[in-house]
């Protein structure tokens, strides 16, 4: 290996002399998995830097890499990332965006769809956080989810939560919702799917049990919808979702942030940062401060097939119906 | 156009670390005949022992010790279930991984627990004067070894080499004296014991513990040790556990150039589908070979 290490090293002064020699820019991005919504806010990133001007394979280049649900394969992405030192690192979501930060304090760090920046340890303040990388925190409009689900649902009593515990997204939506509950007057039944095969039955053990089913934002249970779909179809039991994708495929309605809007303000920020901004001084951005990034998505077939029907004042303010 | 000096040393460190996981495997699939899928709750589990008592002031050493210690009582938990409730090795173990995930939310109180800027073993080892860039293979290379060598003198006792015979043929060895089922609690104790261990050091290189880590971990500790002992067949124990560790590092030494050479075509996406066919075709080819080989190595001593 010591005769590998100084030919290593001179392969390393080689590739920053000739990133040097160009003027790409160069992203590396990581996903921990790949969920159609991650794969929309790499998506609206690579947008959102074309419309800065950066186009991929003009003079953007991007290392797009997913772990495939595995943090050995993680932590080793990340090492060669470091390796390669490209202009910024973008993690997407929270194991990935950890990884990053504690194999780098150097190369700049743009992370996003994190729910919790400082319990996640990424920053140690929101505003100028210092160091090395800052962010966009989707931390979830649940209660005007909830409001929304009461609009629809006015008898609702029990609001049955079907989520994947495993899932630090989710689980901090779930402690929201039942917070939430009393002042908004329904008590929250609890339905925990450990992994994709158990949603459907999860779904089950709350039909008749509940007015309305509410899904946090949840990869678990979304890679499983349909299934839930037709539970809920079946029981008559309306099914709401944090969600904006979800509604398409089923769920009656939702407030919910548009994973690829999303991905569009990471990109500002990392175009912020490749023009030489420090990350350190860039405050972290909360999807929900952002004006319009808030819509309302409804799906009228959803809501009938489900025996609800949609109040028109609701109907008439939806960014968007299905 | 391979590696840059980044990518190889966290590659080898990657390695070394699962190198211990692999060591485990080792003794449980190859000396026990064992098929353990424990690993899979207790990687998870050491990685939330030790992060649960480094946020609660617990010092880094101690809380990694502690991961061990949880891994080793894991591994009680799925010999009960096998030598006691006569439940099948390899569900044994799967149920105990299941119900460890249970446990592992419980531990933590929530799915992750973040470690970065944290005093981790790997900083304190830099505090010795050790470059930062180094400091983790330095520290994990001294632990397998350690670990590695432990293990080695340990089949070589005489309750080493009853527990290899208990492996080899349970039968004859009940019949020259050997307490079989003493053997498996023993034998998984110590392999899960290794694996809660790397699980507690992961998370402070990953600067996190998160329940979700076991995923893969056991293909991936199956690919060092078959893939290991085939490229370096030997007889002897350290040459035997000294093959699982290179095992290991060229495992992940192979990961990172496919990630590394777009050329080859390969991504991570693919990474587990090319780890299942290694292990299946390390597995179908030489199998005959290698349980004769232990035999013929117990026929030896």
């Amino acid at each position: 290996m010591l005769k590998f290490l100084p030919g290593a090293a001179a392969l390393l002064v080689a590739c920053a002399a000739s990133a040097q020699a160009e003027t790409t820019k160069s992203v590396a991005m990581i996903i921990m998995s790949d969920t159609p919504q991650l794969i929309e806010v790499r998506d609206g990133v690579l947008k959102g830097l074309a419309n800065h001007g950066l186009v991929e394979g003009k003079n953007l280049k991007v290392d797009f890499k997913s772990a495939q649900g595995n943090f050995g394969t993680a932590q080793q992405i990340v090492r060669q990332f470091v390796g390669d030192h490209p202009d910024v690192i973008v993690p997407i979501t929270t194991p990935t965006s950890q990884a990053t930060v504690a194999a780098t304090k150097e190369i700049p760090i743009v992370f996003t769809t994190v729910t919790d920046p400082l319990a996640a340890k990424l920053v140690s303040s929101l505003k100028h956080p210092g160091g090395n990388a800052t962010g966009i925190a989707d931390v979830v409009p649940t209660e005007r989810q909830l409001e929304v689900v009461k609009q629809i649902v006015p008898n609702l009593k029990r609001l049955g939560l079907v989520y994947d515990p495993s899932l630090d997204n989710a689980r901090s939506t779930v402690e929201s919702v039942k917070a939430l509950a009393p002042k908004m007057g329904f008590t929250a039944v609890e339905s925990p799917a450990m992994g994709l095969n158990n949603v459907p039955s999860a779904g089950q053990a709350l039909a008749g049990k509940v007015e309305a089913i509410f899904v946090p934002n949840d990869t678990t249970v979304y890679a499983a919808f349909e299934s839930l779909v037709k539970i809920a179809q079946d029981t008559k039991t309306p099914l709401f979702t944090a969600e904006r994708r979800s509604v398409q495929r089923g769920a009656v309605a939702t407030v919910g942030y548009d994973f690829f809007q999303m991905g569009l303000k990471t990109a500002d920020i990392v175009f912020e940062v490749l023009n030489g901004t420090k990350p350190g001084d860039i405050d972290v951005v909360f999807m929900k401060d952002l004006p319009n990034s808030l819509g309302l998505y409804v799906n009228k077939a959803s809501a009938e097939k489900m025996g609800v029907t949609l109040p028109p004042d609701l109907l008439s303010k939806a960014a968007h119906v299905f | 156009m391979l590696l840059s000096l980044y990518a190889l040393i966290g590659a080898v460190e990657t390695g070394l670390l699962f190198a211990l996981v692999a060591l485990g495997s080792y003794l449980t699939f190859r000396v026990l005949d064992f098929p353990d899928l424990t690993v899979e709750g207790s990687f998870p589990l050491g990685a939330a022992v030790s992060a649960k008592l480094m946020i609660s002031g617990v010092d880094p050493w101690t809380a990694s010790l502690a991961g061990g210690v949880a891994g080793y009582l894991s591994g009680l938990a799925t010999a009960f279930l096998n030598v006691k409730l006569r439940i099948l090795h390899i569900l044994a173990g799967i149920l105990t991984a299941i119900a460890l995930y249970s446990v592992n939310l419980r531990i933590m109180d929530r799915p992750n627990i973040g470690l970065i800027n944290m005093e981790t073993v790997y900083s304190l080892v830099e505090r010795l004067g050790v470059p930062s860039l180094y400091a983790p293979l330095v520290l994990l290379l001294v632990v397998v070894l350690v670990c590695k060598g432990l293990l080695d003198l340990f089949l070589a006792t005489g309750f080493g080499l009853a527990m290899r015979a208990a492996g080899a043929n349970p039968r004859m060895a009940a019949a020259n004296g050997v307490r079989v089922n003493r053997m498996i609690i023993l034998g998984l104790a110590i392999a899960n014991g290794l694996t809660g261990l790397a699980g507690a050091l992961f998370a402070q290189m990953l600067g996190a513990a998160d329940v979700s880590m076991g995923i893969g971990v056991i293909v991936v500790a199956l690919a060092a040790v078959i893939g290991g002992t085939a490229l370096m067949p030997s007889r002897a124990v350290p040459m035997l556990t000294l093959a699982c560790v290179l095992g290991s590092v060229l495992y992940r030494l192979a990961l990172a150039v496919a990630l590394n050479t777009p050329a080859i075509g390969l991504t991570a996406s693919d990474v587990n589908v090319v780890t299942a066919v290694l292990v299946a075709i390390a597995l179908c080819a030489p199998g005959r070979k290698f349980a004769t080989t232990r035999r013929l190595g117990l026929v030896r001593r």
